[in-house]
């Protein structure tokens, strides 16, 4: 099975092979595979233990690993005691994502709670001319506030923002136009 | 009649806590919980629990009212505040006293004494107890005042520090490096105490260099007598907030701490002082002097380094002096049995890569470290939801060895041992901090994480570079996850490749990863 991997920063074809319970993996210095350029070849062993957690065998070493998977491919990969986050796509979203084009500031900009919380204040109202890093909204958790800011200069386009109001992670504050 | 059943006015690790020696001791507990609170382990941890009120902690176990009826409705004969919320509420613990349940903690006296902080200031001056030179009475609202104000900080020498009498945490409290600065600066301070406190009132202190927060832990009893149980030093703080904390502390030596811990004693026998309480000093790093700050009338959240310094339990301590027994030990039973030394890290569900943006919500999988010297005060589990409605302190990790080097090892070793997945707390950033040279040299101050923070945030990615032997290996592992989970997948597995609903899916996650070899 091949994946597209992007692992600080940059993307890599991961080749993986299973062979009972070994499995053979191939990690590419880019996104494709290159004639002459030898690829980093493992060898691991690997044993589920429970829930995500899978112990890996390699030349003789052992990691402790555990696996945390978010949203659209981004996984957080726990070996030993470092986190390496990374994403792993396969080539269907790996197309999806390229048509989604790059990240930019250019078309409509959505705010979303950064934390579960409670919106203590509403800066703005809906539209109303913003600079870029303007306040917005305030949420607060766990004693703490943390004013939302606007990414880009534009109109508050749509408001979602209720003074009072609990929110939940990524919930839709605000977006700017 | 002593204690037979103690309600614990307070939840997460501290009410665990307090339970586990109430246990110990055949002392029946009650537990009292918000609506956000009702799957709490401290809810567990009790025999009995109450319900106190919605979520927000001033509807809930703010409430002295809701806190007391939850006590009689139990026949509590005995409340433990712990830290925070209620302890150090005189007019709690004299509601208590009027309803004839006993409060494991001062009287209300000693705590009017020492709450205020220009109140404490005074008689601690009379106690002859050394304190920051100062103005000794917040500075008043007329320009005859402020303008005084100016000249005697002219008179102390600038830096000075401008202060919240009501005052903690850090809030309303501003660093005045030159004289054109003040008026601004104070403005700004009387601004966040009046928002913190519903209190504007300031008063102005000298500025202490290279400043450490060393405290003495005292006990005292009904008897008349107090002791010193050794100093911790808490100079590692992030915003006025403690992160690390260790006994003894690098800066203090026998003779320093027999006069810290002698200053301490006579502080709390000025006051006619009972139970646990904290003597909070700034250390001037370059001098070594040291001046009185404020008492803490509780039990502090880092008294376990010193439980494991002393090889005491302070709670039991607290119940049996409650209870009008006599201090179980003398100064001397202290210096006799003193050893090692203890280091307390603080886990904080929070973000320090996003500025500290707090991180509440599930707990995935919880796993505390264990091994010789380790010592875990959680207040949540597996599965656990930290709300977002209290503080983000989720467990703190303490540590004991023979020497400093050894226990900061031990800690480190500790944190790689905690592992807490669904929300992100600090964990790497306090190894980061144990990391730090002038932490281990044991020369630092409080500046030391404003001073460091970009040393303590991870490293940013950098492009080209060649896979390190672990991101190997964490690649290896995700695209072997994912093989896994996209066979299930074409074989029509439960769950298929949804995302989302993740707390549901748990159990089909499991499931597919059933086709890795499993062990038993």
């Amino acid at each position: 099975m091949r994946y597209h991997a992007i692992i600080q920063g940059q993307e890599r074809l991961v080749e993986v092979t299973a062979r009972g319970s070994r499995f053979a993996i191939a990690i590419h210095d880019g996104p494709e595979a290159v004639e002459g350029q030898e690829p980093q070849r493992l060898d691991v062993d690997a044993v589920h233990l429970h829930g995500t957690a899978v112990s890996i065998l390699a030349q003789g070493k052992s990691y402790a690993c555990d696996i945390e998977a978010g949203a659209e491919g981004k996984l957080a990969v726990l070996v030993n005691d470092r986190v390496h986050p990374l994403e792993m796509l396969d080539e269907r979203k790996l197309r999806m994502r390229k048509a989604g084009g790059k990240f930019s500031l250019d078309g409509p900009q959505r705010i979303d709670a950064p934390m579960p919380g409670k919106v203590v204040r509403v800066l703005v109202k809906k539209g109303d001319t913003v600079a870029e890093g303007q306040g917005l909204v305030i949420v607060e958790a766990m004693k703490m506030e943390n004013e939302l800011k606007s990414p880009k200069a534009g109109v508050v386009s749509e408001l979602f923002a209720v003074e009072g109001a609990a929110v939940e992670n990524g919930a839709k504050l605000v977006v700017v136009t | 009649m002593p204690i037979r059943k103690v309600l614990i006015a307070n939840r997460g690790e501290i009410a665990v806590r307090v339970a586990r020696t109430c246990r110990e001791m055949g002392i029946a507990t009650v537990a009292i919980y918000s609506d956000a609170d009702r799957a709490a382990l401290h809810v567990r941890a009790c025999d009995e629990a109450v319900r106190v009120g919605p979520a927000p902690s001033r509807e809930s176990y703010l409430v002295i009212d809701a806190v007391l009826a939850a006590a009689k409705e139990t026949g509590a004969d005995a409340i433990h505040p712990g830290y925070g919320f209620l302890s150090e509420n005189a007019a709690f613990a004299r509601a208590c006293k009027a309803a004839d349940i006993t409060f494991i903690g001062p009287p209300p006296e000693a705590m009017d004494e020492m709450g205020e902080k220009t109140r404490a200031r005074r008689t601690m001056i009379a106690a002859g107890v050394p304190v920051v030179p100062g103005l000794k009475e917040p500075i008043a609202e007329t320009p005859e005042a402020i303008a005084e104000a100016k000249r005697l900080a002219l008179g102390f020498g600038y830096p000075i520090m401008l202060k919240a009498a009501a005052g903690g945490g850090g809030k309303g409290m501003r660093l005045v490096s030159k004289p054109e600065e003040f008026d601004a600066a104070l403005a700004t301070a009387q601004r966040e105490a009046v928002n913190a406190f519903g209190d504007g009132r300031v008063y102005l202190e000298k500025a202490v260099s290279r400043p450490r927060h060393v405290e003495i832990q005292v006990f005292g009893d009904t008897h008349g007598h107090a002791i010193y149980l050794g100093e911790r030093e808490c100079s590692v703080q992030r915003r006025h907030q403690k992160v690390i904390e260790e006994t003894p502390s690098a800066i203090v030596d026998a003779k320093m701490r027999a006069a810290m811990g002698a200053v301490a004693v006579k502080g709390a026998l000025a006051v006619g002082y009972v139970g646990a309480g904290t003597f909070e000093f700034l250390v001037d790093g370059n001098t070594r002097d040291f001046y009185f700050l404020e008492m803490n009338t509780r039990l502090q959240v880092e008294h376990p380094v010193t439980e494991l310094c002393c090889g005491v339990d302070l709670v039991r301590w607290q119940i049996e002096i409650a209870n009008g027994k006599p201090l179980p030990w003398t100064q001397e039973d202290v210096l006799r049995n003193v050893r090692g030394h203890a280091v307390e890290a603080r886990l904080y569900a929070e973000n320090p890569a996003k500025n500290f943006l707090p991180s509440p919500g599930l707990i995935e999988e919880l796993k505390l470290a264990d091994g010789p010297g380790v010592r875990n005060d959680c207040g949540f589990e597996s599965g656990a939801e930290v709300p977002r409605f209290y503080d983000p302190m989720i467990a703190k990790l303490a540590v004991w060895a023979e020497t400093r080097e050894a226990a900061i090892a031990r800690l480190s070793r500790a944190l790689s041992e905690t592992m807490v997945k669904g929300i992100t707390t600090n964990v790497s950033y306090l190894k980061g901090i144990l990391a730090l040279e002038e932490f281990r040299a044991g020369d630092y101050d409080t500046g030391l994480l404003a001073r460091a923070a970009d040393r303590l945030l991870p490293p940013p990615p950098a492009p080209d570079a060649r896979l390190t032997g672990e991101q190997a290996i964490a690649l290896a592992a995700a695209a072997i996850w994912q093989l896994e989970q996209d066979q299930r997948t074409a074989l029509g597995g439960p769950g298929g490749a949804k995302s989302g609903n993740e707390a549901q899916s748990r159990w089909a996650q499991a499931a597919r990863m059933q086709p890795l070899r499993r062990t038993t």
